[in-house]
């Protein structure tokens, strides 16, 4: 067969209309794509709840101020709810806070390094939170003890732990006294106001991992450990995962807002509004409502004997229906048999309770009792004496600097303010011709402080507890 | 200009890589599978696409990942372009050691092209380096920790090893100056040194009379117009090919290598895997210098230790068994070994 001479040019033609006919199919496709990126069903998504006729989809880049580095976060995330006031999407863009690769559209990659789903986790918090990759000092290294919160928090009550591992194992004869060895993390302080302050605990987890591998491990510590330390409330760990006990961990376990029903409730479309375990809206906040400290707290009673957490189980919608908004206040938060007066129940828990309780002085507190330095007598004196006060003279001052935070009260300098046992100022709690009045950190609300001192109240000054002032002034009845 | 000189003016390279008339047996597909002519095809479409990548590519360590993830997720195409460079670049590597196959199998390398057996012998080195020396320019923790692997393994070279690791690495350690080098030596220096050989490498063929063919006295030839037009058609259907992958199958791109290590695990590129496994077992100068030098020094003497030379022009011949099927058993060997790894 010579095929030297031999052309079949008609042949030819029609191959090549076919390659060519695929090649414009493969270059149609290539168009397809660049026209179809994943980011722009967000962006559509968003304009159609939002109801924005505009459907014109584009990247969104910002550079923030503080990192000068272009973010492209938003082109997906369009409409999510600034963070707070004091950290401006301007400013701080997403990444100073989250972590993740700013610079791609591509999901998984720009995810991949995220600080998990929330940047104030205790593991992160100082990343995040706390110095910033420049040096500057936010809530952490800051030249006052008192400014760095994230070293503050890690050695409180909330995240250590340690009076409750203290007194557990103290009663199951673990250890000779309740003085804590223990928290849930390991956590150093330079200083302890009193010998009853421990300057370190080391953590409980690692020492039961060790326990285990030398092979003498207490059953009873190992089941304290799993049951009430791992799936329950201080700050390191995850929330259970229901109604009301939802939350976050770390920083945002207190200051970003959860509903009962966990869901989120802002406008970023790429938010997966149906899943639970989201907080309300992407934002922080210092107006803290009772609602989400009950995320933790009275949500159960521990049993000894069965080493375990025993949840409440009389909170069914039906149940709360048809009581008052403040009989259902009353009943999410107090556990059936407590006691509490009006204030409890009428003022929110940060009106009353302060930094230093709820985020520690900077101390590692060796238990409850150690920390709270409310009383009664604090707003309301007592029969012989009027509440303790100071004047504002600097807004340098701790406790002014801190109530500076919230954006209901502007402390003045000038005030007079009442000042707790230790000493800790309450600028919400401060003179108004002669009498007290008290703003609440939420919402602003003014209530006047009815003093003790020369009223018919009939208490002795020196029981200042809860339990004495509740013989008379118990509203659970 | 007549429109016949235009023409062969546009054609005239691809006219001066074929001569007149081609022996029909030789210009067979199933003889050659245009698999010299692929490699010549993807290597043309790295470089075409290598050179638009430059445009946007920043080789320092705090940028390269971060560009790359703008090219491959805001850069309008810069996807497809990365991903056609990407997937041409494996093409060519395949298309390389498969060539070399069919060359040894069919005794392509015999009565006198021995030299330009070398010259490939060469070329495969440097697609090898083009393609790692690619890699790296990631910069991400992947990427990153086989380089820091890769280079590493230099070191154990006697005499020169520490110089070479050197001038690779232009420090002690894997640094932004070893980024700035390796991407040199890939955009520029390899490139030109694998053009220049490429080119040497065509001129050879038809220096050393044509492709192999099984001497015959039969007058069946295809003649160059004709041999070139299925070469386009065929061109063209590997492109097609290219575009879907590249439209489908996004090559990985990881978290740069300057963030906090998030890797459990790593693997060297999928060519350098049997290394890999080879380390495991042995010494870092056994598995990583001398086996790959004896493979390479093993596969270039080849045609030098046959001695019949007319065995030429047919698949896998009995007469020239035991050479063609040592050099099918070592490439089994290291596929198997790579497939070891990759199923690890």
């Amino acid at each position: 067969m010579s095929t030297t001479t031999k052309n079949r040019p008609g042949r030819n033609h029609i191959i090549f209309f076919t390659l060519a006919v695929c090649f414009l199919c493969a270059t149609a496709l290539i168009f397809r794509r660049q026209s179809h990126p994943e980011w722009a069903q967000w962006q559509k998504l968003y304009f159609q709840r939002q109801n924005i006729d505009s459907l014109t989809v584009k990247i969104v880049s910002i550079t923030p101020t503080l990192t000068g580095k272009p973010e492209l976060c938003l082109t997906c995330h369009l409409g999510i709810e600034e963070i707070s006031p004091s950290h401006p999407v301007q400013a701080f863009g997403c990444v100073i806070c989250h972590g993740g690769q700013g610079l791609t559209l591509d999901k998984e990659s720009a995810h991949k390094t995220l600080r998990g789903r929330n940047p104030s986790d205790l593991a992160y918090a100082q990343q995040s939170c706390g110095t910033a990759p420049n040096g500057q000092a936010c809530h952490n290294g800051a030249a006052h003890d008192w400014q760095n919160m994230v070293d503050r928090v890690q050695r409180s009550l909330q995240a250590t732990a340690a009076g409750a591992i203290a007194h557990t194992r103290y009663t199951f004869g673990l250890q000779k006294s309740p003085f804590p060895i223990y928290g849930t993390s390991e956590v150093r302080s330079d200083s302890a106001p009193s010998p009853d302050f421990p300057k370190e605990l080391q953590n409980i987890f690692q020492k039961i991992q060790m326990d285990s591998l030398n092979g003498h491990v207490n059953a009873t510590e190992a089941a304290f450990a799993q049951s009430c330390l791992t799936s329950a409330c201080h700050l390191n760990t995850p929330p259970a995962q229901k109604p009301y006990s939802y939350r976050a961990t770390g920083c945002a376990a207190c200051h970003y807002l959860y509903d009962e029903d966990s869901r989120y409730k802002g406008a970023d479309a790429a938010v997966n509004d149906n899943e639970a375990g989201h907080g309300r809206v992407h934002r922080l906040t210092t107006a803290i409502p009772f609602s989400q400290c009950n995320h933790c707290h009275n949500r159960g009673i521990y049993s000894m004997k069965q080493m375990r957490f025993i949840e409440r189980d009389d909170l069914h919608p039906d149940s709360l229906s048809f009581l008052s908004q403040q009989q259902q206040r009353a009943k999410k938060y107090y556990i059936p048999m407590a006691q509490y007066s009006k204030c409890e129940i009428s003022l929110e828990c940060i009106d009353c309770h302060t930094h230093n309780e709820i985020m520690g002085g900077g101390f590692i507190y060796p238990n409850k009792k150690a920390a709270v330095e409310i009383e009664c007598r604090t707003c309301h004196g007592t029969t012989s004496a009027p509440p303790q006060e100071r004047v504002i003279r600097s807004a340098e001052q701790q406790d002014v600097f801190i109530a500076g935070y919230n954006p209901n009260y502007e402390p003045r300098i000038g005030d007079t303010v009442a000042v707790t046992k230790k000493g800790t100022w309450l600028p919400m709690v401060h003179k108004i011709d002669g009498g007290w009045q008290q703003i609440s950190k939420l919402d602003g609300r003014l209530f006047p402080v009815p003093l003790a001192y020369g009223s018919a109240c009939k208490q002795d000054p020196d029981k200042q507890d809860s339990h004495s002032c509740h013989v008379c002034h118990d509203e659970s009845k | 200009m007549t429109s016949k000189r235009k023409k062969s003016a546009l054609f005239n390279f691809a006219l001066h890589l074929h001569p007149p008339r081609i022996p029909a047996s030789s210009a067979r597909f199933t003889y050659t599978f245009g698999l010299g002519g692929l490699a010549a095809l993807s290597f043309f479409i790295t470089l075409f696409t290598g050179l638009l990548l430059l445009f946007v590519y920043s080789p320092h360590p705090e940028t390269a990942n971060k560009s790359l993830h703008y090219i491959a997720t805001v850069l309008p195409f810069g996807w497809y372009v990365r991903n056609l460079h990407y997937w041409a670049a494996q093409v060519m590597v395949v298309s390389v050691l498969l060539h070399m196959l069919r060359i040894v199998l069919t005794g392509g390398y015999l009565q006198g092209r021995r030299f330009n057996w070398l010259i490939g012998i060469l070329l495969l080195l440097l697609t090898l380096l083009m393609d790692f020396s690619g890699f790296p320019l990631r910069w991400d923790q992947e990427s990153h920790r086989a380089l820091v692997v890769a280079v590493h393994l230099l070191k154990v070279i006697p005499f020169v090893g520490d110089s070479i690791f050197s001038l690779i690495v232009g420090g002690a350690e894997v640094s932004g100056a070893t980024l700035l080098r390796l991407y040199s030596w890939h955009i520029f220096a390899l490139p030109v040194v694998a053009f220049f050989f490429t080119s040497y490498h065509f001129w050879r063929i038809r220096k050393d009379g044509g492709i192999s063919a099984a001497s015959s006295k039969s007058n069946d030839f295809v003649t160059r117009d004709r041999h070139i037009v299925t070469e386009i058609k065929y061109f063209m259907i590997v492109s097609i090919l290219l575009m879907l992958l590249s439209v489908a199958v996004d090559p990985y791109l990881g978290v740069s290598a300057e963030e906090p290590m998030t890797l459990e695990t790593v693997n060297a590129p999928w060519i350098f895997l049997w290394i890999q496994y080879l380390l495991r077992y042995l010494s870092p100068f056994l598995a990583g210098i001398f086996i790959p030098a004896l493979i390479l020094a093993f596969w270039g003497l080849l045609p030098y230790m046959e001695k019949q030379q007319q065995a030429i022009g047919r698949w896998a011949p009995q007469a020239r068994r035991p050479y063609w099927l040592a050099f099918l058993l070592s490439f089994v060997i290291l596929f198997a070994l790579s497939i070891f790894e990759w199923r690890l």
